[in-house]
């Protein structure tokens, strides 16, 4: 059966290098056959936020695009944001394609079904 | 059966107390016959270099050895190194280089339980 990885992005991009190391988990997990589910709390639900445009650094908005629209096809990749943590900034309306909004119950869920689960900082 | 602990460092060594409770699970762990993985990524490579001299307090570097001789494997991932112009050939003795690939078999397949400080 295929296993799952959980990840929970709590902090903003440009700031904590933490958003970008998700990704590149994200991917490798997908490429070796895993599931990935991405939870985004506090500051962490700007990696999805629209319209970022950065010149020094990479796109994380962009990277975490990619990356939601492979996990389309097997191995599935889920994006969900915190709808709390969004409502706060404002920002839940402004997600890229491809984010859930949802909330703790759903990470709940996925702590239950997930065989790993890691909280970044 | 014995069961194994990865423990995830991503913050430079004297900054936070972050450091010294990820040395102390360790040490614990092992101590109690844990299998424990220590995995430096990001600014959590910086805790590499030899011949650390802080003012004061506990030697971040002085813990990873005496860790490593207790039995506690510790990894540095290469691209966060290479990030940080850090050369491999001048890591702290008993560290060894390892990679997102190897990271991912760690947390999936050959670790009780992730956690990332």
């Amino acid at each position: 059966m295929t296993k799952t990885l959980t990840l929970v992005i709590t902090e903003a991009p440009y700031r904590a290098e933490s958003p970008y190391t998700a990704i590149r988990i994200a991917q490798e997990a997908r490429k070796k056959g895993y599931q990935v589910n991405i939870f985004t709390y506090l500051d962490g639900t700007y990696v999805s936020h629209h319209k970022q445009a950065t010149e020094a650094y990479p796109n994380v908005m962009e990277l975490w695009a990619d990356t939601i629209k492979k996990g389309q096809f097997n191995p599935k990749l889920s994006f969900i944001a915190c709808v709390r943590c969004t409502n706060f900034r404002g920002i839940t309306d402004e997600m890229i394609n491809g984010v859930i909004i949802g909330g703790l119950y759903d990470l709940a869920r996925w702590i239950k079904e997930s065989d790993k689960v890691v909280v970044l900082t | 059966m014995q069961k194994s602990l990865l423990i995830l460092l991503s913050k430079e060594p004297y900054s936070f107390e972050k450091t010294s409770l990820a040395v102390v699970t360790a040490s614990k762990a092992a101590e109690k016959d844990v299998d424990v993985t220590i995995f430096l990524i990001e600014d959590g490579v910086l805790a590499t270099r030899p011949n650390q001299k802080p003012a004061r307090g506990a030697n971040f570097g002085d813990a990873l050895t005496k860790l490593i001789e207790k039995g506690v494997e510790v990894l540095a991932e290469d691209l966060s190194l290479a990030a940080r112009g850090l050369s491999t050939d001048k890591l702290l003795s008993g560290i060894r280089i390892s990679n997102i690939s190897e990271l991912t078999d760690l947390i999936m397949e050959k670790s009780d339980r992730v956690i990332w400080v």
